[in-house]
């Protein structure tokens, strides 16, 4: 990774109307919390246990804010500029590809953690607190930061290869994630949000009735660094094959 | 300049690039030395596309582009040598001037880039609003700042489409003295153009892309000698077409000619001896030539002479 590209995608990403939506968006958990507070989760039948980990952190922040947010922030990490064709002042430079990817995937990472780690520990710490907490906000943060690592890798690599990384990414997330993993168990193999949910699951204390993860932890670890992991190589490689005007 | 090998710094060995049945560069060669060399051709002629071949920005379907010996695609290294302008006008708009050039400096990971940023946006005379957003800045600051940003590391190659597109003519002047200077030190400079004014101040050799194909190549005065000697076509309207035409017949200069309406449409081989030829044989027959007016005048016309000669 360079600096330099690093802090000038941060400016990319963080100056614009954008942050300042995502922004709101991640208010959206800190708002459900702060609802379930004022009017109790009790007479929803679950506990505030169950009510935290399934629906405020795994529903609400797992199934749409981090999903969502990496993919605004990993699609315009490199996106935009291909777009606009000021990506030539990056790529005609003697900087090796691997760092041009690292610099992006490290921004769209760290923008997208910024606003989703924070809505998630504010929400997490408001709904339990003088609860028992189970370790459940300090294991979805970090399944949430291995996850905004994988969602945003795969989103740049799907700008490296195609201008229509916005419209695949989305029917990636509402459409693969949201709609076959429920009817096609098959589909979780191929989920960043399931192997987020697994993490979490295996490092939370919650117990069986009030949160639990389809895939097992195993499952769900290797999967995700072999995501990183393959789709960090792949967006090296596009990226180095990469032709002016192709996605103009 | 040329490389240890005593190559060419740029060269570009029967490459082609097709898209699909497209074909936007047809089997072209060339080496670029030393020197200003203008690439010219109306706009969808291919210069882009070559530019961009040489830039290692597009892989050539066939043939192939070397830029200081070796191949310019996958090749990240050449960028130390090559600095790049591209046509689009596009730059960071939340980044200043100043920072703009200098992203370019420290992604060329220069010892000194403050150093370098200032002496490269002094030679485009940029330093007054250097501190402005780039996204407030016209047409012709954005080329000098774009200018700047290629010129920051002193490459040896330097590669520019349309570089001079939005800049008024004082600012034109002074970036062509500053790569008349560049040249001057042995930078190989190729810059593209659809104006032929521009080649003429700056070309001394000359590239001429027409549908992409190299259409002509050499000094820029020999083709430009080529495009004045074309055949031309005039409309001439005088005091007595008739009496007119009938001399002009006579003069070998002329090789076609009609009576109309409209006056008289006079064919030459020979656009400079016409040019004296025809008041003289006017005056010779006491007739005035109320007007004339050269009927092909457009560069496209130049262009497809040259591709059909």
């Amino acid at each position: 990774m360079t600096w330099v590209l690093f802090r000038l995608t941060m400016r990319e990403l963080m100056g614009q109307r954008r942050a300042v939506l995502m922004g709101l968006f991640g208010l959206l958990p800190v708002l459900l919390a702060a609802i379930g507070l004022l009017f109790g989760v009790e007479d929803t039948g679950h506990s505030t246990q169950q009510f935290a980990a399934d629906e405020l952190l795994g529903v609400l922040v797992v199934g749409m804010l981090l999903p969502l947010v990496a993919l605004i922030f990993g699609t315009a990490a490199l996106g935009s500029e291909i777009e606009d064709g000021t990506a030539v002042y990056i790529l005609a430079k003697p900087v090796a590809r691997w760092k041009v990817i690292a610099s992006k995937v490290g921004a769209a990472w760290v923008a997208t953690s910024a606003i989703v780690l924070t809505s998630t520990i504010v929400s997490g710490l408001m709904i339990l607190a003088g609860e028992e907490q189970q370790g459940i906000v300090p294991a979805f943060s970090v399944a949430i930061l291995a996850g905004g690592l994988a969602y945003v890798t795969v989103f740049v690599l799907l700008t490296a290869m195609t201008g229509r990384a916005l419209i695949i990414g989305l029917g990636y997330v509402f459409i693969w994630e949201g709609v076959l993993t429920v009817f096609a168990p098959g589909a979780q193999l191929f989920s960043i949000r399931e192997y987020v949910l697994g993490i979490a699951d295996w490092l939370s204390s919650t117990s069986r009735g009030d949160f639990e993860a389809e895939l097992a932890a195993t499952t769900s670890l290797m999967m995700m660094a072999v995501v990183i992991v393959v789709g960090f190589v792949l967006a090296v490689r596009r990226l180095r094959s990469f032709e002016a005007g192709e996605q103009a | 300049m040329t490389t240890e090998t005593g190559t060419a710094p740029v060269e570009v060995i029967s490459a082609s690039k097709w898209y699909g049945n497209v074909v936007a560069v047809n089997d072209i060669s060339f080496e670029l030395r030393p020197g200003i060399t203008g690439l010219l051709g109306p706009n969808g002629a291919g210069k882009t596309t070559l530019l961009n071949m040489m830039a290692g920005f597009l892989r050539p379907s066939a043939g192939e582009v070397r830029v200081m010996g070796r191949a310019a695609w996958h090749n990240v290294e050449m960028y130390a040598d090559i600095g790049l302008v591209p046509e689009r006008e596009a730059v960071y708009p939340f980044l200043t001037g100043h920072e703009f050039v200098l992203l370019s400096a420290q992604l060329h990971g220069l010892p000194e880039p403050e150093h370098a940023t200032r002496r490269a946006l002094r030679a485009v005379e940029m330093t007054d609003a250097e501190n402005r957003r780039t996204g407030g800045y016209s047409k012709g600051m954005k080329q000098r700042v774009k200018i700047a940003a290629a010129i920051v590391h002193d490459p040896d190659i330097l590669l520019l489409d349309e570089p001079f597109n939005g800049a008024d003519p004082r600012q034109r002047l002074q970036m062509m003295e500053m790569l008349q200077e560049m040249a001057a030190e042995g930078r190989t400079i190729l810059f593209s153009s659809h104006i032929l004014e521009e080649m003429e101040r700056l070309g001394e050799n000359v590239l001429v892309i027409v549908a992409g194909r190299l259409a002509a190549s050499g000094d820029y005065r020999e083709i430009r000698r080529l495009m004045t000697d074309r055949p031309h076509t005039f409309r001439l309207r005088t005091s007595d077409d008739r009496k007119f035409a009938g001399a002009l017949l006579a003069d070998e200069s002329v090789t076609g000619l009609e009576l109309g309406d409209e006056g008289l449409t006079v064919r030459t081989g020979a656009f400079s001896t016409f040019i004296t030829v025809a008041p003289r044989i006017a005056k010779e027959q006491g007739v005035s030539i109320l007007e004339i007016v050269p009927r092909d005048e457009s560069l496209e016309s130049v262009f497809e002479y040259l591709v059909s000669r």
